[in-house]
């Protein structure tokens, strides 16, 4: 009975090595898969930054008063072939957009603050209010 | 004066139509997402040259779509090509509801100068 048991356990023992054996031997070739897929798509990388003009639109206020800005863009893209001539591009890039624009405010000492001047914008008002 | 800076972590695929034997040009279109990772609005008082940074993302949607267009050049340069191209990313949903008409689209036409290394470019 105490051979069977230690035979036993011996067997448990394999086993359980063997099956962590495997799948460790396994884990380290998908390891080495995925490392060898991330190289060839590196090797396909294209690494681009450059300037841009960043503008804000659809919106009156911002495309009468707001001015052209420049913004940059940089990051990565990749290519893959569909058909001859044809190919599908992707990219991750890191954008900064905006704008510039020039306004009248007035330092608010109760809250230590700028805001925009009130008289300026009572100007503003009164102009829209007469106009036909 | 005012400067608001909107940053983006920007997604744009397009398909491209290539022709060509040494310089490869390339023109196509598609589609892009933007994820507004930061926005900051800095004020700059002319006259004393006072500057406020203030963070107002909370106002802007954190999702923008929209089209996508480009054009370019792949110039070969050794084993490895430099590329020059044109492209626009058009914003197509309203990204602010704070503003007086409760619509703010982006814009951005972008000049990218791209490298890619030695390998195998299909």
């Amino acid at each position: 009975m105490k051979k069977i048991s230690l035979s036993a356990v011996l067997f448990l023992a394999f086993l359980i090595c063997h099956s962590t054996l495997i799948a460790q031997v396994q884990m380290q070739g998908g390891i080495v898969e995925q490392g060898r897929t991330l190289a060839r798509l590196a090797k396909r990388m294209t690494f681009c930054a450059g300037p841009s003009s960043a503008t804000l639109r659809g919106n009156t206020d911002f495309d009468n008063g707001r001015q052209f800005k420049l913004g940059y863009a940089a990051g990565v893209g990749i290519e893959q072939p569909i058909i001859q001539n044809l190919q599908v591009s992707f990219k991750l890039l890191y954008e900064r957009k905006g704008d510039e624009h020039t306004e009248d405010i007035a330092f608010d000492p109760e809250l230590q603050t700028y805001v925009y001047d009130p008289v300026r914008w009572e100007t503003v008002f009164w102009t829209i209010w007469f106009c036909p | 004066m005012g400067n608001s800076f909107l940053d983006y972590l920007v997604l744009p695929v397009t398909v491209e139509f290539k022709f060509g034997s040494k310089k490869q040009y390339y023109f196509g279109s598609g589609g892009f997402v933007g994820y507004l990772l930061k926005h900051q609005l800095k004020y700059t008082e002319l006259l004393s040259g006072y500057t406020q940074t203030n963070s107002i993302i909370e106002n802007f949607e954190r999702f923008d779509f929209g089209a996508s267009f480009t054009a370019g050049v792949k110039i070969p340069l050794g084993k490895s090509f430099l590329s020059i191209q044109a492209e626009d990313h058009l914003g197509l949903v309203n990204i602010g509801d704070y503003v007086m008409d409760g619509v703010l689209k982006t814009n951005s036409l972008i000049l990218l100068i791209g490298f890619t290394p030695p390998g195998k470019y299909p």
